[in-house]
């Protein structure tokens, strides 16, 4: 009855034991976290398809995640980009996130 | 080229076509959380929740069954001080039509079996924590009246 096919998503955990499962496209769209899961050998990170962010709190992780989507939702497209809401007092944290992630 | 209308005085244009306002599968996510995960499904607004919870299914490597998940929304409460209340989705409701838009959130919960008989148990209730605030990192400095701690003189 199920036709869709078993999705590809990865889970993300913050420091303050969050979990963001996203999907693994969106998750690609940050050059960290592709090398993480996409390294040869029997790495946690690359069988179980989960990474640990020691450093990164929830608040800041989910903004990170909600970026992801935009950014894969609006690459490439010719409709008109919204701008992306970043309250000014995550941006910090979200600014050092971003820098260590490649995103 | 432009022409003219003979009868009724408008100058009709040969490429101007009623465009669609937005396209029919708009991508959008939706935050889905239970306890402490935050799940990001992928759907368009024309979706149902029925297909929400076959998603979640298949993220959950279908170890949930459709009809053991309940999906909510949260509603705030009456009053400005009232805790918000949650308010259970149909299957076949259409995501647009209970206005949910790109980036909407809800919760998820599960149907816990009772002991002795699968069908007469309940629904888990929402128990969502909020994210820890950032904070200053700044430690609070105790108190150093030393209020009581017997330093007064006679």
């Amino acid at each position: 009855m199920v036709d869709e096919p078993l999705a590809e998503t990865v889970k993300l955990i913050s420091a303050d034991g969050f979990e963001f499962v996203i999907d693994r496209k969106c998750a690609m769209a940050s050059g960290t976290i592709k090398n993480m899961l996409s390294s040869p050998g029997q790495f946690t990170e690359s069988v179980q398809n989960e990474i640990n962010f020691r450093d990164i709190k929830a608040v800041i992780l989910e903004k990170v995640c909600k970026y992801l989507y935009y950014k894969v939702r609006y690459t490439n497209t010719p409709t008109e980009i919204p701008e992306f809401q970043i309250e000014p007092e995550i941006a910090l944290e979200l600014l050092m996130a971003a820098d260590f992630l490649e995103c | 080229m432009v022409q003219h209308h003979p009868e009724m005085n408008l100058v009709l244009h040969p490429f101007l076509k009623p465009l669609p306002l937005f396209p029919q599968s708009a991508s959008i996510y939706l935050r889905i959380k239970r306890q402490k995960t935050v799940f990001f499904v992928e759907t368009t607004p024309q979706e149902t929740v029925l297909q929400l919870k076959q998603k979640l299914f298949n993220i959950l490597n279908r170890e949930k069954q459709v009809k053991d998940m309940k999906l909510e929304v949260k509603q705030p409460g009456k009053q400005a001080t009232a805790p918000p209340t949650y308010a259970t989705l149909e299957d076949s409701a259409v995501l647009e039509t209970l206005g949910l838009e790109n980036d909407g959130e809800l919760f998820l919960t599960f149907w816990i079996p009772g002991e002795s008989n699968a069908a007469d148990g309940k629904w888990e209730p929402v128990d969502v924590p909020e994210f820890d605030p950032l904070g200053d990192e700044v430690e609070e400095v105790p108190d150093e009246s030393e209020k009581g701690k017997g330093k007064t003189s006679a």
